[in-house]
């Protein structure tokens, strides 16, 4: 089935930019009612995978420009004043982790610590990593400088290496070894 | 910041992020498209998207459309050229004397505005002034405290 088969994939493409289950949720319903009405040329179509992730992919950016600004300052509040950058997250007991962090445990840690980027910083690094974004096309989908969109990369990167680091110890991580 | 240690934790980060697997989609979601389909379906086709509408009617609709802008278009040449055009657009004027009266009254009243606001002092004017500016910081700001308070309570 169509949706059975899509689903993981637009789902987990909302939810690492949108960092939000339920407005992820939401975002996959709406990608997948627009792709209802092109059914006819979707359901045998090998590029309908690729079709679906550029519009999950866009609908997740527009609602993140359109409902996110708006509240950012009462979220932003709701941090404490720090933003999201303060956000901590939950990790398991260390001792556990010291020996050997198992597969499934790791990418769930990567996966906390992308949420727990501020999304200044996550969404153009989800955009360039996984969604295979240029530099230049990323600049243009969020309107911003590409000097900024490489500087919020970086420290994206930056960010997320040392949380992971924080975690897991120096030389526990596989794939953040210096 | 060496261009060789941005390089490799670019790659380092790519590694990472691209080993990870697709996340599961709730076990809702599925229903709920279902169910969203299901009751677009059901609309009749008239309260549908244009797109889905049946190709006779998407047809028809369109030169339907397209006559109307015709017809506003050609209706928009050859008025200003008929004999009652002159007549009726006189008779409008008529009809809005009235507006233009409510007009002079309002100036009228702003420059009587204008001129008793010359007379105060320029300090009652700043300290009015920054009277509503704190007003409104207040404003926003028991706002942004009252939302804060409704959003911890989640």
């Amino acid at each position: 089935m169509f949706v059975r088969d899509y689903q993981n994939m637009v789902f987990s493409t909302a939810m690492r930019l949108l960092a939000n289950e339920a407005e992820a949720e939401d975002i996959a319903q709406e990608v997948f009612l627009k792709a209802y009405q092109r059914f006819a040329e979707l359901r045998d179509s090998p590029t309908a995978g690729g079709w679906l992730k550029k519009v999950a992919t866009n609908l997740s950016l527009n609602h993140l420009s359109r409902y996110r600004a708006r509240w950012s300052f009462f979220s932003e509040m709701r941090m404490g004043g720090g933003g999201e950058e303060e956000k901590e997250i939950e990790y398991a007991a260390p001792e556990n982790l010291e020996e050997d962090v198992a597969r499934a445990d790791f990418r769930e840690l990567v996966e906390q610590a992308l949420r727990s980027l501020p999304a200044a910083q996550r969404v153009p690094l989800v955009l360039f990593h996984l969604e295979g974004l240029r530099y230049e096309e990323i600049a243009g989908k969020l309107h911003v400088s590409l000097g900024k969109v490489k500087t919020d990369i970086f420290r994206g990167r930056q960010a997320l290496r040392r949380k992971l680091r924080t975690q897991l110890g120096d030389g526990a991580c596989s794939g953040f070894q210096t | 910041m060496s261009s060789e240690y941005q390089e490799r934790l670019q790659a380092e980060v790519d590694a990472v992020l691209k080993g990870l697997p697709e996340r599961t989609a709730p076990p809702t979601l599925l229903p709920r498209v279902m169910a969203a389909i299901q009751s677009r379906a059901a609309l009749p086709w008239y309260r549908q998207s244009w797109q889905t509408w049946p190709a006779v009617l998407r047809v028809a609709s369109l030169v339907m459309l397209l006559s109307l802008f015709g017809g506003l278009c050609l209706a928009g040449w050859k008025l200003p050229q008929a004999d009652a055009y002159a007549s009726t657009v006189g008779q409008l004027g008529q009809w809005f004397s009235g507006v233009c009266a409510l007009w002079n009254v309002l100036s009228a009243l702003f420059a009587a505005g204008l001129a008793m606001a010359k007379q105060l002092p320029a300090g009652f004017i700043a300290a009015s002034l920054i009277s509503l500016g704190l007003g409104y910081g207040l404003c926003i700001g028991l706002g942004a405290a009252w939302m804060r308070l409704a959003l911890a309570r989640r």
